[in-house]
């Protein structure tokens, strides 16, 4: 197998999935937990018009906050996602083929889909499929979506996320994400992935789990959801949205720094599951005229 | 004689639900033949990771003519229900017929179905029971209109060698199946089952569940043999392994030594749970370096699969290793402070009270012990730890190690980890100071929870409350504790005086929950009449003592000769029986036999002897005199009659059989032997 740089695998993915015939998009500008969130997923996988789309979304869990002292565990990842809507008939096997584009060989390595069924309770959205297993790694998440914002998603798009630090690990043969090649060179130009990221990451770990004031996190907690509300009131679901996944973050920040007990966060997590279903109706109705 | 063969080729069907669809398609297809009419002689299923098979064969070719009865609406109904129901069958209503069913007039219509092809029956019905089955989950997919487990691509289906080209949703039945989806990913055309399972074979897909199942326990086996070591016995990991392959391939892997310092537990719990593997110990019982896998594959370099996955459990282990170090730098203490935060029932506060709480009722239990008071107040720690964070079947277990590790006495260690036993029926019970301790959290939660409205109904119960009384039950009962029951109730209940007064269930309902449970556990070891003869909470408030009666009333029963001891109690209690309270007392003047008088002197003499027998606990003595009584209870009976003219000599002996009947009724109820 071919030792592809982090840069080559996503850009390998994108050239992939444009032969395809999906448009390649860029990372949604605001912090996201997962490529889910990302209004080409959320919003378009609504309603009857297809859809096919593949962008690389930067994402942040800051509760996986840990110093980058941990091997593989980071606040701050990538993810490859490709939706496509419907969901052809041939869909694993277009993914399978993507593997082999990045150089799996699918007759050398076990290959297995895992049943692991997608929730997001603050997106108030589900859906049933797999994790794909190479040797035992768990490379992508495979999700037939069936419910987004509680609304039921018909026809149902495909979601493939591909875990590109866990993918790369595997190509590159490399134990921790820090020593991962980023950019294929030699020498002075080389670069890591620990290099890139890696100050950011203790930076941000600080943050997230000891230094973010907790007053102004929930202040504009509030603060988003007024926002998110109003706009829907203009019918303008796409600025709603963005500042319904800006009190999902706020809400992911609040739980980092422990101050979010068990009852609070099932009502913290009713209240942005509550933004993203007006958001969508919203979108369906705006989507229909 | 024809064979159906019908074959649901899906994308990956979840490895856990698979068992149930078979036994779920067996009994649906059976159902459905039963419907049908049509006479098969076997129905089988099969299942795996891309297919759900059905195999029926032995069907007969036709289906004979009959005539079918449809029930339609009473003769009184209004006319327009009699017209729908005409409508709906597509008849004049001058086909109908009266029946009288349970004393009611109705309209019948007796069908005639004439004699049909078993193939065209199936041709047109056979999408029913397809779809009758129902998942645990299931979805939509594409833009299609059926719905099922994950995406079905294909249905194949022959009758009789033919191609049965059925709809269902999107999908036209035809005659092909495909192999392995890497190895052979082909298609190929079948006529017969036979055939089937030998192209399957062919094409590296093994069919049959339990084949796959014996297959890799087998293998797995010798490997580890060859090893000198033996798997950690797990059937359910093994069903879901088998359900996650079509071509199992056992592989063998190495684990680094580094991972050695983490507790077993944790280890095989990592390895379980994410990666499904199974751990391997040596004959001494110490967890070995080693994994065992179940691939689909058979590989060009099995090394290259093998090298893959130790990778991968190498990443999973450093985070198994990193959670625990991280969970080594507090001690428990520390750590039962965050025990606050972490909710035990939205009604009931937190695992902090609830800490309190047992700590509270194990004074009562033991009062002054303070291994046990330490282990109390540690005992959930370990919730709040990053281990059981990752692992929550951990929970105690870690308890265990970081008590030790803190250089904690064995006996709270011991204590912390199995406060939760027993976990089940066929888990062992606690002791020694454990057993106090598992006592107490078990009490502190059934009384909560049912103080709090969450008693069990029919087949929900959430909090487990059954599984946690059976546990009260068998901790007391194995470790013969000296415990009153309905005073441990009143204590452990009193701790949540704002619920009880809440009104939602009194200590009482506890009781006799907790006392249903009781005659449940012990009436596998008892008859029934046995248990309900002795069993009663609120009189014999130690259920140890509850235990010692039974084995001494069953031994008792047991030689035989008492049968009609309690013949002759049944008799004066049915005599007796409305003359309760009435009559109790006993004019020795108003005696005129001996039989009675014989009688009454054997009762002066043996009731302090029975109540001091009782006291002393001694049921066994209590039991032999009562049937030192038998004589002269006999005799009486033999000569005495109660009921004559004179009330006054017959209300005597009335309050003598009373008296009699209280005798026994110390021991135990005899009524219901």
């Amino acid at each position: 197998m071919t030792k592809l740089s982090f840069q080559e695998l996503i850009l390998k993915l994108q050239y992939y999935w444009q032969d395809y015939g999906c448009a390649i998009l860029q990372p949604y500008d605001v912090e996201v937990g997962a490529g889910t969130f990302h209004p080409a997923t959320v919003l378009r996988s609504l309603g009857p018009k297809p859809w096919n789309v593949a962008y690389v979304q930067p994402s942040r869990r800051p509760t996986d906050s840990r110093y980058a002292e941990h091997p593989n565990r980071m606040q701050h990842y990538y993810q490859f996602q490709v939706i496509l809507k419907p969901s052809p008939d041939d869909i694993q096997d277009l993914y399978l083929k993507s593997l082999e584009h990045l150089g799996i060989d699918m007759q050398a390595h076990d290959i297995r889909f895992v049943e692991d069924d997608w929730e997001s309770p603050t997106l108030g959205a589900s859906g049933l499929g797999w994790e794909v297993w190479c040797d035992g790694m768990e490379v992508s998440q495979f999700t037939y979506m069936q419910q987004i914002g509680g609304i039921e998603c018909r026809p149902v798009a495909g979601e493939l996320t591909y875990g590109l630090e866990r993918l790369a690990l595997y190509i590159q043969g490399v134990d921790a994400v820090k020593d991962l090649d980023w950019n294929g060179q030699k020498g002075e130009k080389a670069l890591t992935y620990g290099q890139i990221d890696f100050e950011a990451e203790k930076q941000f770990s600080k943050f997230n789990l000891e230094l973010a004031d907790t007053e102004i996190l929930s202040r504009h907690f509030e603060d988003s959801q007024k926002q998110c509300i109003a706009l829907i009131k203009e019918n303008l679901p796409m600025p709603a949205y963005e500042y319904c996944i800006k009190a999902s973050h706020l809400f992911n920040l609040l739980c980092a720094r422990g101050v979010v007990s068990v009852t609070e966060r099932a009502a913290y997590i009713a209240r942005v599951r509550h933004l993203a279903k007006l958001c969508c109706e919203n979108w369906i109705e705006m989507d229909k005229s | 004689m024809s064979e159906l063969l019908l074959e649901l080729f899906s994308e990956e069907i979840p490895a856990m639900m698979q068992q149930k669809a078979v036994a779920g398609y067996e009994e649906i297809f059976a159902k459905y033949f039963q419907e049908q009419t049509i006479n098969f002689s076997s129905i089988k299923a099969y299942a795996g990771p891309r297919r759900i098979t059905i195999h029926v064969s032995g069907i007969s070719s036709y289906v004979e003519a009959t005539t079918k009865e449809i029930k339609g609406p009473k003769i009184s109904a209004p006319d327009n229900a009699i017209e729908g129901f005409c409508h709906s069958n597509g008849i004049s209503k001058d086909l109908l017929t009266h029946q009288e069913i349970k004393g009611v007039e109705y309209f019948v219509y007796e069908q005639i179905l004439a004699k049909q092809e078993t193939k065209n029956i199936l041709q047109n019905t056979l999408m029913n029971p397809i779809s009758a089955y129902v998942w645990p989950k299931s979805m939509f997919w594409g833009d299609y209109q059926i719905k099922w487990v994950r995406p079905l691509r294909n249905i194949m289906c022959i009758f009789n060698g033919q191609t049965l080209d059925f709809k269902y949703g999107h999908l036209v039945a035809n005659n092909k199946s495909f192999g392995h989806r890497f190895m052979s990913p082909k298609s190929f055309e079948v006529t017969s089952f036979a055939e089937y399972k030998q192209k399957l074979s062919n094409n590296f897909v093994v069919l049959d569940q339990s084949e796959r199942k014996d297959y890799i326990l087998h293998e797995s086996s010798k490997i580890a043999s060859q090893m000198g070591l033996v798997i950690k016995e797990d059937n359910d990991l093994l069903e879901e392994v088998a359900g996650l392959v079509e071509y199992p391939q056992i592989l063998l892997g190495k684990i680094d030594q580094k991972f050695l310092s983490v507790p077993s537990e944790v280890l095989s719990s990592s390895m379980r749970s994410h990666q499904k593997y199974f751990s391997l110990f040596d004959k001494k019982g110490n967890f070995a370096p080693y994994f065992l896998f179940v691939s689909n594959i058979a590989a060009s370099n099995p090394e290259l699969v093998i090298g893959g996955n130790e990778k991968v459990l190498s990443a999973r282990l450093s985070d198994a290793l990193y959670f625990y170090n991280q969970d080594l730098k507090t001690r428990l203490d520390q750590k039962s402070q965050k025990l606050d935060n972490v909710i035990f029932h939205a009604k009931l506060g937190s695992i902090g009270d609830k800490v309190q709480r047992v700590a509270k009722i194990v004074q009562y239990l033991l009062p002054n012990n303070e291994n046990l008071i330490k282990a109390a107040m540690l005992c959930k720690s370990d919730i709040v730890s990053e281990v059981v964070g990752e692992f929550p079947n951990l929970q105690g277990i870690m308890g265990y190690y970081y008590a030790k590790y803190e250089s904690l006495s064995e006996d709270i260690a011991v204590a912390i980890r199995d406060h939760y036993k027993p976990q089940g029926p066929s888990d062992s019970c606690p002791t020694a100071i454990s057993a106090f301790l598992a006592l107490a959290d078990k009490i502190d939660s059934l009384c909560g929870l049912m103080l709090a409205g969450e008693k069990p109904t029919g087949s929900k119960d959430p909090f487990a409350l059954r599984r946690q009384a059976l546990g009260i039950v068998r901790i007391i009962l194995e470790n013969k504790l000296p415990v009153n029951i309905v005073e441990l109730i009143d204590v452990a209940g009193g701790n949540y005086s704002v619920y009880k007064d809440a009104n939602l269930c009194s200590t009482k309902q506890i009781v006799e929950f907790l006392e249903d449970r009781v005659r449940h556990f012990l009436k596998d070891e008892y008859s029934i009449e046995l248990v309900n003869a002795v069993l009663d909470l609120e009189k014999e408030q130690n259920m140890t003592d509850t235990k010692i009666k039974l084995d001494s009333l069953q031994e008792f029963i047991a030689d035989g000769s008492c049968a009609d001891l309690i013949v002759a109690y049944k008799r004066a209690s049915n005599i007796v029986a409305g003359f309760v309270g009435k009559h109790t007392t006993i004019n020795e003047s108003l005696f005129d036999n001996d039989y009675e008088k014989n009688l009454y002197s054997f009762l002066k003499d043996c009731e302090p002897k029975i109540k001091a027998e009782i006291i002393a606990k001694n049921y066994a003595g209590s039991l032999k005199m009562l049937a030192a009584m038998r004589s002269p209870i006999a005799s009486f009976f033999d000569n005495v009659m109660v009921k004559v003219e004179d009330q006054g000599v017959a209300h005597n002996r009335l309050a003598l059989l009373a008296k009699t009947k209280q005798l026994f009724d110390q021991i135990a109820k005899f009524d219901q032997l």
